[in-house]
């Protein structure tokens, strides 16, 4: 299929489709509603957030400009492409309370480039190098003679430590014949060993594969479908894709589509991918936005690969909540749906009240180790649900479950993107939200996080020194 | 010094429309209604007042037809522990407002309209002769600066607005002949003396709060019981009828260039009142010793009659001509260090991005705004962390502004538009509750409240250092933390380690 209209394209850069009359309605509504506002005050209390930094971007971001970029030994940095063609790095250097915010200059994007999104991750060992995603139109003098490109930078050298600069200077300049949309990443085993892939969901109704040849250190399109099976034949052009590897050879896809259209597939990775489970539903509205979650907050992602703790493997299949945003509805959670498919369906409460929401982000909030839901709307709201009476895992017991508003804050722009993560290099997460002027850094009451840390720190000195020895 | 520059956004904001252009100088934030709650005064060139309270976005009281307002000033200049707002014209009239909360009618009147010398552009209200009781300071476009007092007379007075125009006429024919460049016209003596007495009683306090026109405090103290009877005696709204009151111009000055701003500033128990001339430089045109209360009188006169030109040790070559604000701060570091109580700094910002802060006559810092911020053209202040210490906030015409502190630390805001006028301060978008605020004014007349301008500290930072500040004012928690590290290693790395643990892990 051809790329649609440039003005279609527009609308998923920026925004979902045929929401924009809409979303200014609800704006105005919002404006006025700040009454709302006073009422959530005691919920407040509970949570708090402030604003520590404010990094403005050159032109607006979207829904697939935020990357953040896990590195344990340098800290953790964040990645936000502007429509221009600039993106900027933030980053805390050790030891300093001021981050440190500037252009990385990524070769090969020219003036007249829009950048569409990025992503990156970091190579599976031993190379333990970081791959840097960056997908773009290049416009030539009119929309319709529009280039499209993924570029993908990798340092070649695989020294420990990484500059950015080196990195931003390797560019691998790969031709597409389609609009690209979001750009994540997943893992494959080829050969046994573990690959890490780009995922390149495009204006085609497919998804791309971008896999790296590690003997001419270049990436090339492979088939999705040898690798993905679950990933072809799709109905619609996927806004959103969720790939989860799970602990026992199994992974979750989930796509959500323009038309509506959400797929779960489990998939048994044992001997070559195999679908076994399917799930679909139709929604009304364009998807902006899928997230499989678990209600734990697990200790695995939380932490990187020497501090794996092998706990979690009774109740790894079981207990994933599906949240699924569309454009023009409320978001809703399916919980269990790897065992149940989409039958037990929870609103998040007000959650259409701020225009669409345009982005997502699972993290566990109030260090309950119960992972709590973040919006974030075009009504320029931040919204933040905690899910009130924790489901009995193991009964039918799981459409109790009930989302209620915690926190929410008011932001003077649209938001696009949300990542929680430790920017400050203090073991304390901070909310990074990405708005259509600029980066926010929003961080926890600190003293609260301290009175939390201490009353852990007691409890743990107590129950003995064998443990805490573990955790240092 | 460890200073920081970070930058942040507000986001809770009321937007107001207004009809015309206004100065920089008729834009205030104060008490207006004497019921505790900040509000916005707005004086357009127009001639239209309008005083913004509240949520509304219409104004809560308006003037039509006062003339082209120049500025606006709001305190308690008649000494009732009352405030009252002023709001003078380029053409020299000066309107008195006495405005209460349980008053209901939407357009204001004036309770005295006035003339004093045309072409004000600044104005100041505090106490500049040391007998307690605030001045008017007005400085004018034609280089002139005057002290005025307001007068309230007993007998009733039909016609309030001749009288003050003869008595100032006549006052300054017999200063003519003193009349010269750099020359103090110290003429207290001239005063009919009962006057004074009259407005403030027998005794001065011992300790004078400072005030100023940008942000008048409104805790006045009780000056003296006398006054306390007055005040009953007198009660509310009856005022206006049974008293006149008339500005007397009771001191001036002739300064060699533009004044850009008036202060008044405590150096060691001596207050300067200072204007600000062009290039980054200020002269003292007169000070007085704070300790010495009684006889202000002479304190004025035998001070040396001439100003004091003082120039800044800067270190860059400036311009000239650039125009230059100076603005105090008040530093409450009550409690704790006595060591350092009650502070006052002095700002000084000129427009092309250059700021330096004086602690009496020691120079704290100085800083360079960065490039391609200039037209520095607003300073202003407010205690942006509730701490009791007041921040400077300074904005530029394309709406860039920064918060310092006394420490240098910086805040930056992007206000994303134009600005025509600005000013910081208090504000009361609810009832009762005071909160920072900024207030733009756009090219497109439009006013923008910044109404939660609120932060809770000026450098961020974050829980390894929270906790290590803990630990070293509670020992519980610096043993709970040294137990927990095994005595060893306290690398910031593990102990952050240690923390991401105890927050998202299952200890």
């Amino acid at each position: 299929m051809l790329c649609p209209p440039s003005r279609d394209l527009s609308f998923f850069v920026g925004l979902a489709p045929g929401t924009w009359e809409l979303g200014n309605d609800n704006f105005v509504g919002t404006g006025e509603g700040l009454g709302l506002n006073q009422t959530n005050m005691a919920d407040k209390e509970d949570l708090n957030f402030e604003e520590i930094h404010f990094s403005p971007i050159p032109s607006q971001t979207n829904i697939y400009g935020l990357t953040k970029i896990d590195r344990n030994e340098e800290g953790n940095k964040i990645f936000l492409a502007s429509l221009s063609g600039r993106v900027v790095c933030l980053e805390y250097p050790r030891n300093s309370l001021v981050p440190t915010s500037r252009e990385v200059p990524f070769t090969y994007i020219p003036e007249s480039a829009e950048i569409v999104s990025i992503d990156a991750f970091n190579r599976p060992e031993p190379s333990k190098g970081l791959v840097v995603g960056i997908s773009l139109i290049l416009l030539k003098n009119s929309r319709s003679h529009q280039k499209q490109f993924l570029n993908i930078y990798s340092a070649l050298e695989s020294k420990a430590e990484f500059s950015l600069d080196s990195i931003a200077e390797g560019c691998q300049h790969l031709e597409l014949d389609f609009v690209p949309f979001q750009l994540t990443h997943a893992e494959i085993f080829i050969k046994g060993r573990k690959e890490v892939v780009f995922l390149l969901c495009g204006s085609d109704e497919s998804v791309h594969m971008f896999c790296e040849d590690r003997t001419h250190q270049r990436f090339e399109e492979q088939p999705v479908q040898n690798y993905f099976p679950e990933l072809q034949n799709l109905p619609s052009n996927v806004l959103w894709l969720e790939v989860e590897a799970q602990q026992n050879a199994k992974r979750v896809t989930v796509i959500g589509c323009q038309n509506g259209h959400v797929k779960v597939t489990l998939t048994d990775l044992t001997a070559g991918p195999s679908i076994v489970e399917e799930y679909t539903l139709d929604r009304d509205g364009p998807i902006s936005s899928v997230k499989l979650y678990s209600q734990r907050s697990s200790q695995i992602k939380v932490n990187s690969d020497d501090q794996m703790i092998e706990t979690t493997t009774e109740e790894s299949s079981t207990d994933y909540h599906l949240l699924v945003c569309c454009a023009i509805e409320a978001s809703v959670v399916y919980t269990n749906v790897i065992t149940q498919g989409f039958t037990n369906m929870v609103t998040l409460p007000d959650s259409d009240d701020f225009d669409c929401v345009t982005c997502t982000c699972i993290a566990d909030v109030d260090w309950d180790g119960n992972n709590e839901i973040i919006l974030g709307t075009y009504g320029q709201e931040l919204l933040v649900y905690k899910c009130i009476s924790v489901p009995d895992n193991t009964l039918q017991s799981s459409s109790n479950v009930d989302f209620q508003l915690m926190w929410r804050r008011s932001f003077a722009n649209p938001l696009f993107a949300i990542e929680y993560l430790d920017l400050t290099n203090d073991g304390l997460k901070e909310i990074a939200v990405a708005s259509l002027s600029g980066l926010h850094v929003l961080q926890h009451n600190l003293d609260k996080a301290a009175a939390h840390c201490l009353s852990k720190l007691q409890q743990t000195s107590l129950r003995g020194p064998q443990e805490t020895e573990s955790v240092t | 010094m460890n200073t920081t520059t970070r930058s942040v956004s507000f986001v809770e904001n009321l937007q107001l429309e207004i009809s015309d252009n206004l100065f920089n100088e008729a834009l205030l934030l104060a008490d207006v209604d004497n019921d505790g709650d900040s509000e916005l005064v707005v004086g357009q060139i127009n001639g239209e007042l309008s005083i913004f309270k509240g949520s509304s976005t219409k104004p809560w009281r308006t003037c039509l037809h006062l003339g082209m307002i120049t500025c606006v000033g709001v305190g308690d200049l008649w000494n009732q522990r009352e405030n009252v707002l002023f709001c003078i014209t380029a053409e020299g009239w000066c309107h008195i407002f006495y405005i209460t909360s349980e008053s209901t009618e939407e357009i204001l009147e004036p309770i005295s309209s006035q003339l004093i010398p045309s072409n004000c552009k600044i104005l100041l209200l505090a106490d500049v002769d040391g007998d307690g009781v605030l001045e008017l300071v007005t400085g004018h476009a034609d280089r002139a600066v005057y002290v005025h007092k307001l007068e309230t007379d007993y007998h009733e007075q039909s016609d309030v607005q001749d009288q003050p125009c003869i008595e100032k006429d006549e006052h300054e024919k017999k200063n003519k002949t003193s009349v010269s460049s750099l020359t103090s016209q110290g003429n207290k003596q001239d005063l009919p003396k009962e006057s004074v007495d009259q407005e403030q009683g027998t005794e001065a306090p011992q300790k004078l709060d400072r005030k100023d026109s940008k942000q008048q405090e409104t805790d006045a103290k009780p000056k003296s019981l006398h006054d306390l009877k007055e005040q009953r005696g007198s009660g509310g709204l009856a005022k206006h009828q049974t008293f006149s009151h008339r500005l007397v111009t009771i001191n001036h000055w002739t300064a060699p260039s533009q004044i850009g701003s008036l202060v008044v500033f405590d150096v060691a128990q001596t207050r300067h009142l200072l204007a600000s001339y062009p290039g980054g430089t200020y002269a003292i045109l007169t000070s007085w010793n704070l300790s010495q209360s009684e006889m202000p009188t002479e304190q004025i006169s035998s001070s040396p009659s001439n100003s004091i030109f003082k120039q800044l040790p800067l270190l860059w070559g400036r311009n000239k001509d650039i125009p230059t604000n100076l603005i105090t701060l008040k530093s409450d570091s009550s409690g704790a260090n006595s060591v350092e109580q009650n502070h006052t700094y002095l700002a000084l910002c000129t427009q092309d991005g250059h700021l330096i802060l004086m602690n009496g006559n020691k120079l704290q810092w100085s800083l360079r705004v960065d490039h391609g911020c200039y037209n520095l053209f607003s300073l202003s202040k407010l205690d942006i962390t509730d701490d009791g210490h007041e921040e400077i906030a300074v904005c530029s015409w394309d709406g860039i502004t920064h918060i310092i502190d006394r420490l240098k630390n910086v805040v930056k805001f992007k206000f994303g538009e134009n600005v025509m006028a600005f000013c910081a301060g208090k504000y009361a978008f609810s009832p009762g509750t005071n909160l920072p605020a900024l207030v733009y004014v756009t090219s497109s007349n439009r006013v923008v409240i910044y109404w939660n301008a609120r932060l809770s500290l000026m450098v961020s930072t974050n829980l390894g250092v929270k906790m290590k500040s803990k630990a070293t004012h509670d020992k519980e928690t610096r043993y709970t933390i040294d137990t927990a590290t095994a005595e060893g290693g306290k690398n910031s790395n593990e102990l952050s380690q240690l923390y991401q643990q105890c927050l998202y892990g299952n200890i």
